[in-house]
């Protein structure tokens, strides 16, 4: 019989049982970094791209990405200057939003941002694109600030505001006990981790073609021209090692979603993902969807581990 | 009513509303896995306005269902006003340096591969787009514009032994565009 006390328990602890944001806001610094250079990187085909003298129209634009599909560029034109200003705004904010300065106005500006150029131009979109505006649209509704960030400095030095400040704290449920722990209920970072398990989810379920179960996917891929960064020698001419590394994708992406929610297992499969990255950042041109998908893992990290190394570090609090 | 009343609401109510949107969250991510049908159109439909408005919807499906199997390349035959023609290729950016083909090739390869399809809606805008690249000339504009894709098979390899074997490469038809003077700046 299904207890429902029971269940909601579990629905409580699993999302709302506060702990310590440590692992969402070193996330957010690696995160706020690796958007910084990735916008730095459209500046190139910035006109090309996203202006209105660019390859698609905004008439076009709209038409492809749908009639509930939000951008700036569809209530203002973009002209060279305002797409200019905007990646330029979204840099700014990406910095702020790094080192967490008014962390959640940077974060609604970087998926606001980031969201409106993805939408002015959805026929260049990379899952890296997909990823970023469902990260940013996390952080701003998550604790981003609440560690490590100019934000939580300013709070614990502005002694005068004490008061005023522990209100605001109350207010978005983040509690401070002794010696300055700073614990918050983890609904963000944990909708983080099951949007990171789902890009494994579909990234296995939808690689149901022939090539990746009788093992010859990846020769195919190292063969795509237009994916190639670097050849490996020797790997990519053999068989078996063909069929290594086609079927150990299938079974690292799958044990990305399945035993990674397995506390004795998962620095295991973190590493076996962080080994899959690294392989295709030298090998796979995906622009900074590696990068991105390395930094997310932080997530996973125990709260301790985290702490310890922003300790070594000397982040503040 | 007053500003206390409105926070007290919220803080009565607000585990309600994060529950709903974790179970919102949960749901889009769930639909994507299902493959595209008829099912999961009818799942899609009352979370979809939502979801593309926030900007949740989920496309993670690199190489799926499997990597490609040949390597294309877009050109065009492009008709001046005066008879004369010539050849247009798509910006080969496999060629350029590292560092700037790790940063700008992606994007044109996703245009190329994934979105300038046959049918695509893209194809006029982008015709457009080459015709005022080959505007060179006052007196003889470009008029008519052809493109085609040229594929080149990779050749197969045999799961069981190993062989490779050769597949043969083709031209394709994929978009004809008469440019009209209002194509064209000034």
């Amino acid at each position: 019989m299904i207890d429902a006390e029971k269940i909601r328990s579990l629905w409580q602890r699993i999302w709302f049982e506060p702990t310590s944001p440590a692992p969402f806001c070193i996330y957010r610094i690696a995160f706020g970094a690796i958007l910084l250079l990735a916008t730095a990187s459209k500046l190139f085909d910035i006109n090309l791209w996203y202006s209105s003298n660019g390859i698609i129209s905004v008439a076009t634009a709209k038409q492809f990405a749908g009639p509930n599909s939000l951008s700036l560029f569809f209530l203002i034109e973009p002209t060279s200057q305002v797409v200019l200003i905007s990646m330029l705004v979204l840099m700014l904010a990406s910095v702020t939003l790094s080192i967490g300065y008014k962390t959640r106005l940077s974060a609604f500006l970087v998926w606001f941002l980031a969201l409106s150029l993805n939408n002015r131009n959805q026929a260049i979109l990379n899952c890296g694109d997909i990823f970023t505006q469902i990260s940013a649209l996390l952080l701003v509704l998550g604790p981003a600030g609440a560690m490590y960030s100019v934000d939580s400095w300013n709070k614990k030095h502005s002694s005068a505001n004490r008061e005023s400040e522990r209100d605001a704290t109350d207010e978005i449920k983040t509690i401070q006990g002794d010696n300055d722990k700073v614990l918050c209920e983890p609904w963000a970072q944990r909708l983080l981790q099951v949007q990171i398990a789902a890009v494994y989810v579909a990234g296995f379920f939808w690689k149901y073609g022939a090539s990746w179960w009788n093992g010859t996917a990846t020769y195919y891929a190292m063969n795509t021209k237009a994916y190639v960064l670097w050849k490996t020698p020797y790997i990519f001419d053999q068989l078996w090692t063909i069929q290594l590394t086609t079927w150990s994708t299938l079974a690292i992406e799958f044990s990305l979603f399945t035993l990674i929610w397995i506390r004795e297992l998962r620095p295991w499969v973190l590493l076996a993902g962080l080994a899959l990255h690294i392989g295709l950042l030298f090998t796979m041109n995906f622009a900074f969807l590696q990068l991105l998908m390395i930094a997310s893992y932080i997530n996973f990290l125990s709260p301790a581990t985290v702490e310890k190394f922003a300790g070594k570090l000397r982040l503040q609090i | 009513m007053s500003g206390l009343d409105f926070k007290t609401i919220w803080e009565e109510n607000r585990r309600y509303a994060i529950t709903a949107f974790i179970l919102f969250f949960l749901y889009c991510a769930a639909i994507d896995i299902l493959p595209r049908s008829y099912l999961k159109t009818t799942l899609s439909a009352p979370v979809y306005k939502t979801a593309s408005l926030l900007g949740l919807e989920q496309r993670f499906h690199t190489f799926s269902p499997e990597p490609p199997r040949r390597n294309s390349r877009i050109y065009a035959y492009i008709k001046a006003a005066d008879g004369s023609t010539s050849i247009w290729n798509y910006p080969d950016v496999e060629r350029l340096g590292n560092l700037q083909r790790k940063i700008r090739a992606p994007r044109f390869r996703i245009l190329a591969t994934r979105n300038l399809r046959k049918d695509s809606i893209l194809w006029t805008d982008f015709a457009r787009y080459v015709a005022r690249e080959n505007n060179k000339s006052a007196s003889s504009p470009p008029a008519d514009i052809t493109f085609y894709k040229h594929t080149e098979a990779i050749p197969e390899l045999n799961p069981t032994t190993g062989q490779l074997k050769s597949k043969q490469n083709k031209e394709e038809f994929v978009f004809h565009y008469k440019v009209t003077s209002g194509d064209l700046p000034g």
